[in-house]
């Protein structure tokens, strides 16, 4: 039996990917707790930023790449691009959620509060019961096919929390601070960028290294299965003859 | 080599770089970034450049601010500590307001000679965020990886996959 050109493609190029995530991460992180100055206002508590802000552009990324990869699949009907989707679902909940709970960390030294329905961390919130709702179907219905189908129309749909995610701070008079980084412009400090910047390279192929590994172990998972199903059914045959 | 040996190899390296860096880290902070309390400065007169937190008590802030020149009385849970602020204009000093004054001890004179002032670190935060955001990454690509190691173990054991 051979195994997928796209799971070959991914066994050779795993290894680059999750070295640059273990290297931009090794980086990062010593810039962002020992190389980079504390905040002018916030103090050390800065220092959460490249943890958080990584992890929530992970997650939207994350969310894109499973809209697009559904168009995809709805498209060309492939089965590796659905284990893709579902891999991509998976692990943008957790980052979603891993977001989420740093943001509430970082929101009680700096607003004296660990939550407050304020319109980003409300539609972040919406983005991961979206999330949910896609792993939800796809292990409630039984037939694989359907589930793939209802789960690539629910995660076309959800997209568009995604633009009002990205604009909540600028339409709504939030607690959130605006965005940092934008097309007007950078309004970060020098010392607080280059961590900041390493950071969401290094997590972004994280997930990618993340997503490759997730893929495979469903595909492998599938492969196993429909076989050892074959293997079964030859057994049942060769008896039913005999 | 045997794919589930590579996974071993794998993270034990990464175990190491990480153990590497926490290390390394916990080590800055504690040279660089560790705190006396008033009471220590006291007694331990402790010599080169520290940093001591303490509450700017009451009645005690005296000179002018606003120019960067200032006296005041650094309160601890059980001592308090003379301080003479020179340095920069600080936005932070005021009376009642936790402080961390950077500087060094006079043991002769018996006041902290302080250059500059700070907010207090939330390092329980820093780390609780770091930990939140990290260790359940970690622990999920652990157990997808041996677990993708051990699905190509079962399928070249049973045959079903060739490697090219």
């Amino acid at each position: 039996m051979t195994i997928h050109r796209v799971i070959r493609h991914v066994q050779r190029y795993q290894g680059w990917v999750g070295g640059g995530a273990a290297l931009c991460l090794t980086v990062g992180l010593y810039l962002g707790l020992l190389g980079s100055p504390p905040d002018y206002y916030q103090g050390e508590v800065v220092r959460i930023m490249y943890i958080h802000v990584p992890l929530a552009h992970t997650a939207l990324l994350g969310y894109t790449v499973l809209a697009g990869g559904s168009a995809w699949y709805l498209w060309k009907r492939d089965p590796i691009i659905d284990n893709m989707c579902h891999a991509v679902a998976a692990l943008s909940a957790c980052f979603t959620a891993l977001a989420l709970l740093t943001g509430m960390i970082w929101g009680k030294p700096t607003w004296d509060t660990w939550w407050t329905w304020d319109a980003r961390l409300t539609s972040f919130t919406v983005l991961l019961l979206i999330l949910l709702g896609y792993l939800m179907v796809r292990t409630v219905v039984d037939d694989l096919d359907k589930a793939a189908r209802y789960g690539a129309v629910l995660a076309i749909l959800g997209f568009v929390d995604l633009p009002i995610i990205h604009f909540s701070v600028e339409w709504w008079r939030t607690l959130h601070q605006p965005q940092s980084i934008s097309m007007r412009g950078v309004s970060i400090a020098s010392g607080l960028l280059a961590p900041l910047v390493v950071m969401s390279v290094g997590m972004s192929l994280l997930f990618s290294y993340m997503l490759m590994i997730r893929t495979q172990l469903l595909y492998l998972n599938r492969l196993l299965d429909a076989k050892k199903g074959r293997l079964l059914h030859q057994f049942h045959m060769s008896k039913a003859d005999s | 080599m045997n794919t589930l040996r590579m996974f071993y190899i794998r993270w034990g390296v990464v175990l190491a770089v990480a153990a590497g860096l926490v290390v390394l880290t916990a080590h800055h902070y504690r040279v660089h970034l560790a705190s006396f309390a008033p009471r220590e400065v006291a007694s331990e007169s402790p010599a080169g450049e520290i940093r001591v937190i303490g509450m700017v008590q009451s009645g005690t802030l005296t000179g002018d601010v606003s120019a960067g020149d200032a006296t005041f009385t650094l309160a601890g849970q059980d001592a308090s500590l003379p301080v003479a602020y020179q340095g920069p204009p600080p936005d932070n000093l005021r009376e009642f307001k936790t402080l961390v004054a950077i500087g060094t001890w006079s043991a002769s004179e018996r006041v902290f000679q302080a250059r500059d002032i700070g907010i207090v670190p939330n390092y329980g935060f820093v780390t609780g965020a770091y930990l939140v955001g990290l260790l359940p990454l970690a622990l999920l690509l652990f157990t997808m990886s041996r677990r993708v190691s051990l699905l190509y173990e079962e399928m070249k054991a049973s045959r079903l996959y060739q490697e090219d």
